[in-house]
């Protein structure tokens, strides 16, 4: 990854810059987001763009942090006024959340200088894709319409002309090949299955995983941040994606018959088990078969949705960044900090992972089968 | 990532690792460590507020200022810098060892304390007698530059008679020409590894009393903050094993009648630093929390009138 990075020329990553991002029509040609409307010769129509927005396909059903209903509150406020007082008034839980920069933090280790191109798979309401979209040219893919929805008026207002909000859910939507640097997946993966219920949900990992790294430049990196199955927060009975405590712990097919009895948790798609995490051996061998190769990991000591501080699963990194966090009361507690500096009890137990991965091959780019549309 | 720091990331070869490090607001440090190696390759500084990056610039003047003594003085080497409109870059070459802890008691720093005391009074020595300030004032400019600052701050702290103190010391005391000092010595930038192994930090560098490290070093010592004000008695008033090993070492340094205006120009710069009135801004939190934490020391000088230390 590093040596193509190193030579890629500043000219041949200005000429990535500045075409455009294209779909991929099932005909194969390229279709760049450049004109309001995804017409392609062949006769496809892609989608549109209205009001800055670019739909393409049909919307995933609604889930999200809050109601629908207040969510439609929040959009109809962010249309009459600015998205952050109206994040204040409606949902004043949340606009932490929405507000807080060092969402992105995580930038900071991840091989891409400032002006590549982006792409962030589930931006949500767009804390990420807006900070980053500062230095980068940044698309957002959103499948849930209202929030693609709030993400494009945020960019708006906020006068971001290098974030492209797209409202499309990832098994639906075809991007040209190998045309973005760096790739996002913050806390998306494991909700992979629900979207695509073709097979198991590893499965379905894999080939969103496989679609990624298709749209990975040579020399890109993608930005992977994921639960723990076994992590500390599980242990201790935080909510899995389930919606129950423990889910994860137990084998696949308990935690099945587990869910079964249980009302579908944030939204109606959430049916079954479907939301597989892993231990970070299992994303290994996960990522292997996707032919990713992990270049750094990190536990995320906060959690992923706050990426301060990340600890680096290597030893010598790992030992340094322990001693310089200042002291710890109690003389036993200062011993144990210093002693507990082994990665694989970070790999055990840490709570969230945050891996930057790179193709471990150069991607070959698959034709669209043909029962798989761009324009569903 | 920051350009500077890809470029130089791009260059390593083989398993390597970026570890975020303990930074303040607005700014981001990062080691990065090469396959194998127990020490990080290089160290990067970003900033990306004002305050940050002048502090940066002070850093990287300071590491040029040091660079013919780098390896006696055990400090870090400018290895590359990029300043925008929007950032500045500093990056460093990487230190190797790690922080140490003791406990202080009053019957004096035994142990690991002690010896790791005794090694950065040694420093310091080496440190005054290689580098030269990098201003030339005399310790009396340097106490009406401070007493003025004091003067200025907006809020009722520091209590603006420290400046008068200030000046009463610096009335009676004889014209000596300042010192360098690194200016924010404390065991949170000593690496030790079988001894002293490294300084890191460099952005406080300037002229300052000679006692400046010796205090800044033993006053930031690993104590609970509640033990605070009896260590600090202990350290310069009281007649205990502590003061009297302190005074030993400040005797290396400076002659006694120079210890008090050494001691409350130590102290007014301290402040002023923890009032926010230096080159690193504080948020009202920590303000709070050092008002909370000197006010006990600063009455109980006040009504001993500011008494001389180690006497």
């Amino acid at each position: 990854m590093s040596a193509t990075h190193a030579n890629l020329s500043p000219a041949e990553a200005n000429a990535r810059q500045r075409a455009p991002v294209a779909l991929r029509c099932a005909c194969g040609r390229a279709l760049p987001l450049r004109r309001n409307e995804l017409l392609c010769v062949c006769g496809r129509n892609l989608g549109a763009r209205q009001d800055g927005l670019w739909r393409i396909g049909q919307p995933a059903p609604y889930w999200g942090e809050v109601e629908e209903e207040r969510m439609a509150d929040l959009l109809s406020v962010c249309r009459r006024r600015n998205w952050r007082s109206a994040a204040k008034k409606v949902l004043p839980e949340l606009a932490g959340y929405l507000l807080d920069a060092r969402r992105a933090a995580f930038i900071e280790v991840l091989p891409l200088p400032p002006g590549r191109r982006l792409l962030e798979i589930g931006a949500g309401m767009g804390a990420i894709s807006a900070e980053l979209a500062r230095d980068y040219d940044v698309v957002a893919m959103e499948g849930v319409r209202e929030r693609a929805e709030f993400l494009a008026l945020r960019a708006a207002q906020d006068g971001l002309e290098r974030l492209q909000v797209i409202c499309a859910d990832w098994h639906l939507i075809r991007f040209a090949p190998s045309q973005f640097d760096g790739i996002i997946m913050n806390g998306v993966l494991e909700w992979v299955g629900l979207g695509d219920r073709a097979g198991s949900p590893r499965a379905a990992q894999l080939r969103f995983l496989r679609r990624a790294r298709e749209w990975l430049a040579p020399d890109g990196v993608i930005y992977l941040a994921i639960e723990n199955r076994f992590g500390l927060p599980v242990l201790r009975g935080s909510r899995d994606h389930s919606g129950l405590p423990f889910t994860s712990l137990l084998p696949r097919w308990a935690a099945r018959l587990a869910c079964a009895f249980w009302a579908p948790y944030r939204s109606g798609a959430n049916r079954g088990y479907r939301t597989y995490t892993y231990s970070y051996g299992g994303y290994r061998r996960l990522l292997e078969q996707a032919e990713l190769k992990i270049e750094q990991s990190y536990v995320c000591p906060l959690g992923y949705n706050l990426p301060v501080g990340l600890m680096p699963l290597h030893p010598a990194a790992l030992r340094f960044q322990k001693a310089r966090r200042g002291m710890a009361r109690g003389i036993l507690w200062r011993a144990a900090r210093r002693r507990l500096n082994w990665v694989w009890l970070y790999r055990a137990l840490g709570g969230d992972f945050a891996f930057v991965l790179s193709a471990a091959s150069p991607a070959s780019v698959v034709a669209l089968p043909s029962g798989e549309r761009n324009d569903a | 990532m920051h350009e500077l720091v890809w470029r130089l990331w791009s260059r390593e070869t083989g398993k390597k690792a970026l570890a975020p490090l303990p930074a303040d607001p607005g700014q981001v440090t990062l080691a990065c460590f090469g396959a194998g190696g127990r020490d990080p390759v290089w160290i990067a500084k970003i900033a990306r507020d004002a305050a940050g990056r002048q502090r940066l610039r002070q850093e990287r003047a300071a590491l040029a200022q040091l660079a013919p003594w780098r390896t006696q003085l055990l400090a870090p080497g400018e290895l590359d810098w990029q300043e925008t409109e929007a950032d500045a870059c500093l990056i460093e070459s990487g230190l190797g060892g790690r922080l140490r802890y003791w406990r202080t008691r009053r019957d004096g720093l035994r142990g690991h304390g002690g010896e790791l005391a005794e090694s950065v009074v040694a420093w310091i020595i080496k440190f005054q007698s290689l580098v030269a300030p990098p201003r030339a004032v005399s310790v009396r400019e340097l106490a009406a530059e401070y007493a003025a600052a004091l003067r200025s701050s907006p809020g009722k702290w520091p209590p603006p008679d420290w400046a008068d103190a200030l000046e009463d010391a610096s009335a009676g005391s004889e014209p000596r020409p300042a010192a360098p000092i690194h200016g924010d010595l404390w065991f949170g930038n000593c690496l030790w590894r079988e001894g002293l192994s490294g300084i890191t930090d460099w952005c406080g560098f300037d002229a300052g009393s000679p006692l400046d490290d010796l205090l800044s070093f033993l006053i930031k010592c690993p104590a609970r903050p509640r033990e605070r004000h009896s260590l600090f008695r202990a350290y310069f008033f009281e007649d205990c094993a502590l003061m009297r090993q302190t005074r030993a070492w400040a005797a290396r340094l400076a002659p006694p009648p120079a210890w008090r205006l050494c001691f409350y120009l130590f102290l007014a710069r301290r402040l002023r630093w923890e009032a926010g009135l230096a080159n690193q801004p504080r948020s009202e939190q920590e303000r709070a929390d050092a008002r909370a934490e000197w006010t006990p020391t600063l009455a109980w000088l006040r009504e001993r009138r500011f008494p001389a230390p180690w006497s």
